[in-house]
């Protein structure tokens, strides 16, 4: 399953969507939504919140992707989430995300139900196929109760 | 740029996601999972109700560390382990130490708290200083 492509997509970070996140998560920052004040923290356009590439969730099917790992979404937990920041996501970008298996394991369980950890790892790319973020994900299928 | 050094406390960081924020949490990442808007839903499934989206959480992880290190540019890298079910209507706190600095990193240790449960353990942030 390791290297198996999950799915991939392409979105353009809006300015409309940094807004909703921005206003989602509470944060008042104004570099998220004021150009003059990101500019003035020398940023190059507005910048997205630092989880922006969540809304990859409107570009992609849930339970398709957990369907193809094989695992039953009525036992999937997200267990651990990590980001690397190559350079900041700025409104205009257009990012290419591609999601693959990295890592696969299984553990006994105490009373027979083992557990799954499906580690997947998405590379978001520039127009330019630079990679500017990557975000790992650990999903955790529980025994069977 | 942030001055770090270790041991150092991050500035705490409290938020009080509203009744609602679920959906608009919901609508903002595209994550329509019903244990998130459907109280009825969350129930049958064996959770106290709605649940927070961990990624909500997370971004207010990632919130108190930007603010740490002066803007979102400086944050290298950052990592978190769900532990517990986050709340709406329940104030999330979140604190944070400076683990080490090495060649001009520093690192934070940091954690996620409701109600003295703590929903986000773990978390490591890795924020430039130069």
């Amino acid at each position: 399953m390791i290297g198996t492509l999950v799915d991939e997509y392409t979105f353009a970070v809006e300015p409309g969507k940094v807004l909703e996140l921005a206003r989602a998560i509470k944060d008042p920052a104004a570099r998220y939504v004021d150009a003059g004040a990101a500019r003035e923290e020398g940023f190059t356009g507005v910048p997205a919140p630092l989880t922006y590439t969540v809304v990859a969730g409107h570009h992609r099917d849930a339970a398709a992707a957990v369907e193809l790992l094989g695992l039953d979404i009525a036992r999937v937990v997200v267990g651990e989430v990590g980001w690397e920041y190559e350079r900041p996501v700025v409104v205009g970008d257009v990012l290419h995300g591609r999601r693959t298996v990295v890592d696969v394991k299984r553990k006994a369980g105490s009373r027979g139900g083992g557990m799954t950890f499906v580690t997947l790892e998405t590379e978001f790319l520039d127009a330019g196929g630079d990679v500017v973020v990557r975000q790992r994900e650990v999903l955790i299928e529980t025994g069977r109760s | 740029m942030a001055q770090l050094k270790p041991g150092d406390t991050i500035p705490e960081l409290r938020v009080t996601p509203d009744r609602y924020l679920t959906v608009r949490y919901a609508g903002a990442s595209g994550d329509f999972n019903p244990i998130h808007i459907d109280e009825e839903f969350a129930r049958q499934v064996g959770l106290p109700g709605r649940i927070l989206h961990g990624l909500w959480s997370m971004a207010q992880v990632a919130r108190a560390q930007t603010d740490a290190a002066g803007g979102p540019e400086a944050l290298r890298r950052l990592s978190v382990h769900f532990r517990a079910v986050g709340l709406p209507e329940q104030e999330l706190t979140v604190t944070g130490t400076v683990a080490e600095v090495t060649d001009g990193i520093a690192v934070v240790h940091a954690v996620a708290e409701q109600g003295g449960t703590a929903i986000i353990r773990n978390a490591e942030a890795e924020i430039a200083l130069d």
